[in-house]
């Protein structure tokens, strides 16, 4: 995909993402977007979702791209799958917070009684798959730093009845790779805030974007997602030398890294303009952060791939590089 | 020139090439490179010689410049594999390997019979060349420098004063940016010209840094005398020609760092593994509990992601190169990266090694490693000239 091909997707889809969550599958079937998938599906992916974030939209894209990783492990194929995922509730990294005793998990969005949810266990020898309907579960409108997130929490017990989970690390790497995208685009859109703000707002005399400590502290941010981009970008790419796990892994907990530094840098240079409900700036800090949040937080990711450094050099294996020229 | 059976295929095929590098590397024979460390530069830099000569020898420390440069064909992507698998190999790309990569390409677009002249002395080892940009009154500044080139029959007489000048005690070349202008014109009036350290009036004396060693100097030019056919680029263009070396430190060099660091994150990893690091206890240090544990992972972590993006970031700028394109100021980006990551690992390497990284024989590498990376965010373009590059020229913020 080239830039001009990016640019005209990009506008299509700014479109899609200011239309109510519940059109943008609709929307995006209009665009032919699974045609721009199939042709390029980094390309797309990261678009989508970088767009997403920009937008700020709470469209489930996130399910409709990983259910379907998922859902073919289980018996009678696709039609057998489930119409939300249940999320491991967040604090239990990358693994299931689920065990076989008691479901709890995170859902983007309200489920109908009759939806069914597809849940990942923590089980005695691995992870394992289970569905149910909504009904059988406790769910409960989930507090959050980010209020416009809309997400519910789920509670119950597990099904008995449990499918492979072979394909719950490469669905992760799926999802870290659409969070990674949707972090970047919410931190993007957060720094483009500040650059306005601080472009316009005058005090002695002069935009405060023409003082050096306000300058250097955007250019750190910018610095920061594009780190987060290029990673992304790689953690897609041919030239890797290890598991894409550990690649996607990597782009979200970089993409999570950049919010922060971002969020820090934008709140500060807005001032207390920033600060307040008025100004759109609170939305990009709240949302990224909850994001982040899904499916290991920057902090556990990062935890989890020291972790995976030591093991390589204890085994006397090589540290991964992750990208070659 | 030695004769090495030109082989085309590792010009075209990066994996091939990585592949007969990696094989070339393994050798027994290569063992006497592998963690040497040497506390002086210059000595350093003559033992490393040997090892450019070995690889020249081969052929895989030519491959990345054209023939027409001393070279063995393809580009800058054959030195960044070579860089990974030398330190791979644990073998630490060289200081000549530093210079080489920033300066050649320059030389071989602005000066091709001077990259033909000169090149192959480089490439085999029996030569390097500092990089003459710095003075006193012109560091982050660099148009104001003041170091002149005088037009005179047959040449240019070099009258000035460059600082901080990389292993410029042992280099028998310099790479001179100097005013061939007006005193006001700032960058227009900028040339490049190569000089000869054994020239008469030339004088170079070491800077002692802070970690012990003295890899940088001053260089005195009391009128020297250089031929005109040593001006690299036309009169007056000095300063697009460093701008189409910085690209190259930008990547190549960047990329050199990312492999020394990778290396060196490795060692470090290694270490803290042995329980090596407790180096004042005569008995092994206890068991580390869960929490410390994911405390150091975190820290190893931090500095993997460092690396990692440093990486991404990195392969997109040396592709760039290679495909002939220019790289703008979003280079600036890389730079910063690079000067954060090199931070970032040797501040783990403090903080986890400890009492045994302030103290002991052991750690004298990592303590002078530590402190060359505090100057990671000076030289080359300060941090803060790098975001000033960015705030103007990438945000586009306004300046009043």
């Amino acid at each position: 995909m080239d830039a001009e091909e990016i640019d005209l997707l990009a506008g299509s889809l700014r479109e899609v993402f200011a239309c109510a969550a519940a059109d943008v599958p609709r929307q995006l079937s209009e665009l032919g977007w699974d045609d721009v998938a199939a042709a390029d599906p980094a390309a797309a992916a990261t678009l989508l979702f970088t767009e997403k974030g920009r937008a700020l939209s709470t469209a489930t894209l996130l399910d409709d791209a990983v259910l379907p990783l998922l859902s073919v492990q289980l018996p009678g194929g696709p039609a057998a799958g489930a119409d939300l995922l249940c999320y491991p509730y967040p604090g239990s990294g990358t693994r299931p917070s689920s065990t076989p005793l008691a479901a709890t998990g995170i859902l983007l969005r309200r489920p109908e009684p009759d939806e069914r949810l597809l849940i990942p266990v923590a089980d005695a020898d691995g992870v394992t798959l289970a569905v149910a309907a909504a009904g059988e579960f406790t769910v409960t409108p989930l507090p959050s730093l980010d209020p416009a997130a809309g997400w519910y929490a789920v509670a119950g017990p597990t099904p008995a009845a449990r499918y492979d989970g072979s394909a719950w690390a490469p669905a992760v790497a799926a999802a870290h790779r659409a969070l990674a995208a949707e972090i970047i685009g919410v931190a993007e859109r957060a720094v483009e805030l500040a650059v306005e703000h601080t472009s316009t707002r005058r005090q002695f005399n002069a935009p405060i974007a023409a003082f050096q400590a306000v300058r250097h502290r955007l250019a750190d941010a910018y610095v920061a997602i594009a780190a987060a981009r290029a990673l992304l970008a790689a953690s897609f790419g041919d030239g890797f030398q290890s598991p894409a796990v550990a690649a996607a892994a990597a782009a979200k907990a970089r993409a999570g890294r950049a919010h922060q530094t971002v969020s820090a840098s934008a709140v500060q240079v807005c001032g207390a303009m920033g600060a307040t409900l008025e100004h759109p700036l609170h939305r990009y800090v709240n949302a990224g952060a909850v994001l982040d949040g899904l499916l290991g937080s920057s902090a556990e990711l990062t935890v989890e791939l020291g972790a995976m450094v030591r093991a390589a050099v204890a085994s006397g294996g090589e540290i991964p590089l992750l990208v070659d020229v | 020139m030695t004769d090495v059976s030109v082989d085309d295929h590792l010009v075209t095929d990066l994996h091939a090439f990585r592949a007969a590098v990696r094989e070339f590397l393994a050798a027994p024979a290569m063992d006497k490179w592998r963690g040497t460390y040497l506390d002086d530069d210059a000595d350093e830099m003559r033992f490393s010689a040997g090892l450019m000569r070995v690889l020249y020898d081969a052929g895989f420390g030519r491959y990345g410049l054209p023939p027409a440069a001393g070279g063995l064909g393809g580009d800058v992507r054959h030195w960044a594999v070579l860089f990974d698998e030398l330190a791979r190999s644990g073998i630490t790309p060289t200081g000549q390997h530093s210079l080489l990569v920033t300066l050649a390409y320059p030389l071989a677009r602005f000066a091709p019979r001077l990259a033909a002249d000169y090149l192959p002395e480089f490439l085999s080892g029996d030569g390097w060349w500092g990089q003459g940009f710095s003075e006193s009154e012109a560091g982050s500044d660099l148009a104001a420098l003041r170091c002149r080139a005088r037009r005179d029959s047959g040449g240019y007489v070099i009258s000035g004063h460059k600082i901080w000048t990389s292993h410029a005690e042992t280099a028998n070349r310099i790479f001179l940016l100097a005013r061939t202008g007006t005193p006001e014109s700032r960058h227009r009036g900028l040339s490049m010209i190569l000089v000869d350290v054994d020239a008469p009036g030339v004088t170079v004396r070491p800077i002692r840094l802070a970690s012990g060693r003295a890899e940088l100097a001053e260089c005195f030019f009391d009128d020297v005398r250089v031929p005109a056919d040593r001006l690299i680029g036309a009169e007056g263009e000095g300063w697009a020609v460093a701008m189409y070396l910085l690209q190259y430190e930008r990547a190549a060099w960047a990329w050199l760092r990312a492999a020394v660091l990778l290396q060196r994150l490795r060692t470090l990893v290694g270490l803290l593994s042995d329980g090596a690091a407790p180096v004042l206890t005569p008995t092994p240090a206890p068991a580390s509990p869960p929490a410390a544990g994911a405390a150091v992972s975190e820290v190893l972590g931090t500095v993997y992601l460092d690396l990692l993006s440093l990486r991404a970031r990195s392969v997109d700028t040396v592709r760039r190169l290679a495909a002939g394109q220019t790289v703008g100021p979003d280079a600036s980006a890389d730079k910063l990266l690079l000067g954060a990551c090199e931070q970032s690992v040797y501040d783990a390497a403090r903080s986890l090694l400890g009492p045994a990284f302030l103290f002991g024989d052991a750690s004298r590498q990592w303590r002078e490693e530590w402190w060359y990376s505090r100057t990671t965010t000076i030289y080359g373009g300060s941090a803060e000239v790098q975001r000033g590059i960015i705030a103007d020229r990438v945000l586009k913020l306004p300046k009043d």
